[in-house]
C-alpha cells in the first residue's frame, strides 16, 4: 500500500512540477497583459477603468487590475500566482516593469 | 464630401459599420475618417470616443516601424540590402548574418519568430514578447532565434520581426529621449501629427510591431503621408519610391498581400487573407488585431481610417462594411477638385 502511493505521490508531484512553470509563465504573461493594456488604454488613450476593461479578453477576467499609488501606473495580478506592473512614461507608453 | 457621392447611401453603410458591440456594451467601431483630396471630409465617433482621444494600433505601429526605417533610408543611415545591424547576428558562420532589412521588412527572414506557428495562447511567442519574460528586451529577443527556413524563401507574419526593426531604430537613432526628438523633428511636426505615442520596452526600445497610439486624425494624416508618396506640403518624409515598395508584394511563394510592412490588396495566398474585400487590388492598407484600418486608395485619392476593437476577430463581417465605404466614392485624381 505504502509503495502505490508512493507511486502516486511521484506521479502527482511529476506532474506538477512539468505543469506549473508553464502555469506560472501563463498567469505571468496573463497579468502583464492587463497591467500593460489597462495602464495604456487609461493614460494614453485617456479612457476610464471602466470603458477599458471590457475590451481585455474575457479569459483574463480571473486577474485583477488596480490603480498604483501616487503615480500612474497599473498593478495587475493574481493571488499567490503572478503580479506584474506598467507604469506610465510619457511620451513613451506605458513600460511594463521587470 | 462633393456631389458625386450619394451622401444617404454613405450614412447607410456609415450606421452599418457603427452597429457592432462588444463587452460591457461597448461600440466595436469607435472612429471611422475618410480624407479624400487630402480633405476631412467624413468623421465620426461612437458614443464615449471623440477626436481627443488616442486609438491603440495593434499592428498598425508594423507601418509607423516600416516608415520610420524609411526616413532612417532618406538620411544615409540605413539601406535596405546591406546587412541587417543585429549584433546578435553578427558572428562569421551565423546563418542570420546574411539578412538585411528587405528581408526583415518583407517579414522574409526565416526567423523561427513567426506569429501563431506556436498558437495563440499566453506561452506563445508573440504573447511573451510582448507582455511576458521578454518584453523587457523586445528586440533582442525576437533576434534570438534560430533560422526556421532560408533567407527570402518563407514569408511569415511576425511581431517579433517588427520588435527587430524598432531595436535598429533605437540603436540607430539613440537613446529613448533621443529617438523621441529625431522622431518629433522628421515626422510628428512637419505632418502635424502630434498625438501619436510610441510606446517602449523596458530598455527604452521601440517595441516597433504593436503598441503605437494616436488619434484617429493623426492615423490620417499618416495615411494621407502614404497616399501622397511619401511628400507632405512639398517636404520629402519618405525616400523616392519608397511607398512604391512598401506596396509590393514581398518576393515569396506563401505570400501575395504583404509588401514592406505594410498589405496589399491582392488576392490572398492560401494562409493569407484579403485586407479589404469589395474594394480594388491598388488599395494598400496599415492593418490591426481588433479591426483596425488605415486604408490608402490611390485611385479615388482617399484615405479610409477605421479604429475600434473586434473581440469576436470577425474580420469576414468587418472587411466588406470598409470595403464598401471606400467604394462608395467614386474615382478621382489626386489633386481633382470636388464636383
Amino acid at each position: 500500500m505504502k509503495r502505490i502511493l508512493a507511486i502516486v505521490l511521484l506521479l502527482i508531484g511529476g506532474a506538477a512540477a512539468l505543469w506549473l512553470p508553464g502555469f506560472y509563465r501563463a498567469a505571468g504573461v496573463g497579468a502583464g497583459f492587463v497591467a500593460k493594456q489597462m495602464c495604456s488604454c487609461v493614460f494614453v488613450g485617456d479612457r476610464s477603468d471602466a470603458s477599458c476593461r471590457p475590451d481585455l479578453l474575457e479569459s483574463m477576467d480571473s486577474i485583477e487590475a488596480e490603480r498604483l499609488d501616487g503615480v500612474e501606473g497599473f498593478r495587475a495580478f493574481i493571488p499567490l500566482l503572478a503580479e506584474r506592473r506598467a507604469l506610465h512614461e510619457p511620451p513613451y507608453g506605458c513600460i511594463l516593469q521587470p | 464630401m462633393g456631389d458625386d457621392v450619394d451622401r444617404a447611401h454613405l450614412d447607410s453603410l456609415l450606421d452599418d459599420l457603427f452597429t457592432g458591440e462588444g463587452r460591457g456594451g461597448l461600440p466595436d467601431t469607435r472612429a471611422v475618417l475618410v480624407v479624400r483630396g487630402g480633405r476631412l471630409v467624413l468623421e465620426r465617433y461612437a458614443p464615449g470616443f471623440d477626436a481627443n482621444q488616442r486609438f491603440h494600433s495593434w499592428s498598425m505601429a508594423k507601418s509607423v516601424t516600416q516608415g520610420l526605417i524609411g526616413i532612417l533610408v532618406r538620411e544615409g543611415r540605413l539601406a535596405v540590402d546591406e546587412r541587417a545591424p543585429v549584433d546578435a547576428w553578427s558572428a562569421q558562420g551565423d546563418p542570420r548574418r546574411a539578412l538585411t532589412l528587405r528581408h526583415l521588412l518583407h517579414m522574409t527572414s526565416g526567423l523561427a519568430n513567426a506569429d501563431g506557428e506556436d498558437g495563440a495562447g499566453p506561452e506563445s511567442f508573440v504573447a511573451t514578447l510582448l507582455f511576458g519574460s521578454a518584453s523587457h528586451d523586445m528586440a533582442g529577443s525576437a533576434a534570438a532565434v534560430p533560422l526556421a527556413h532560408d533567407p527570402g524563401t518563407h514569408w511569415a507574419y511576425s511581431t517579433g520581426t517588427s520588435a527587430i526593426l524598432g531595436g535598429i531604430v533605437s540603436q540607430t537613432v539613440g537613446d529613448r529621449a533621443a529617438v523621441r526628438a529625431w522622431l518629433e523633428r522628421e515626422l510628428l511636426t512637419p505632418l502635424g501629427m502630434d498625438s501619436l505615442v510610441l510606446e517602449v520596452d523596458t530598455r527604452g526600445q521601440l517595441v516597433g510591431g504593436s503598441h503605437a497610439w494616436a488619434t484617429a486624425r493623426d492615423w490620417a494624416r499618416f495615411g494621407l503621408l502614404y497616399l501622397r508618396g511619401g511628400v507632405w506640403d512639398g517636404q520629402t518624409i519618405l525616400p523616392g519610391g519608397w511607398v512604391d515598395f512598401s506596396r509590393t508584394p514581398a518576393p515569396a511563394p506563401n505570400n501575395t498581400t504583404f509588401g514592406a510592412h505594410l498589405w496589399i490588396n491582392h488576392d490572398p495566398a492560401s494562409d493569407q487573407f484579403k485586407p479589404i474585400q469589395g474594394a480594388g487590388p491598388s488599395v494598400f492598407t496599415m492593418s490591426g488585431n481588433g479591426g483596425q484600418y488605415v486604408a490608402m486608395v490611390p485611385e479615388k485619392d482617399l484615405v479610409v481610417v477605421r479604429l475600434g476593437e473586434m473581440l469576436v476577430h470577425d474580420w469576414d463581417a468587418l472587411s466588406p462594411k470598409v470595403g464598401a465605404l471606400i467604394q462608395a466614392f467614386p474615382d478621382r485624381a489626386p489633386g481633382e477638385a470636388a464636383p
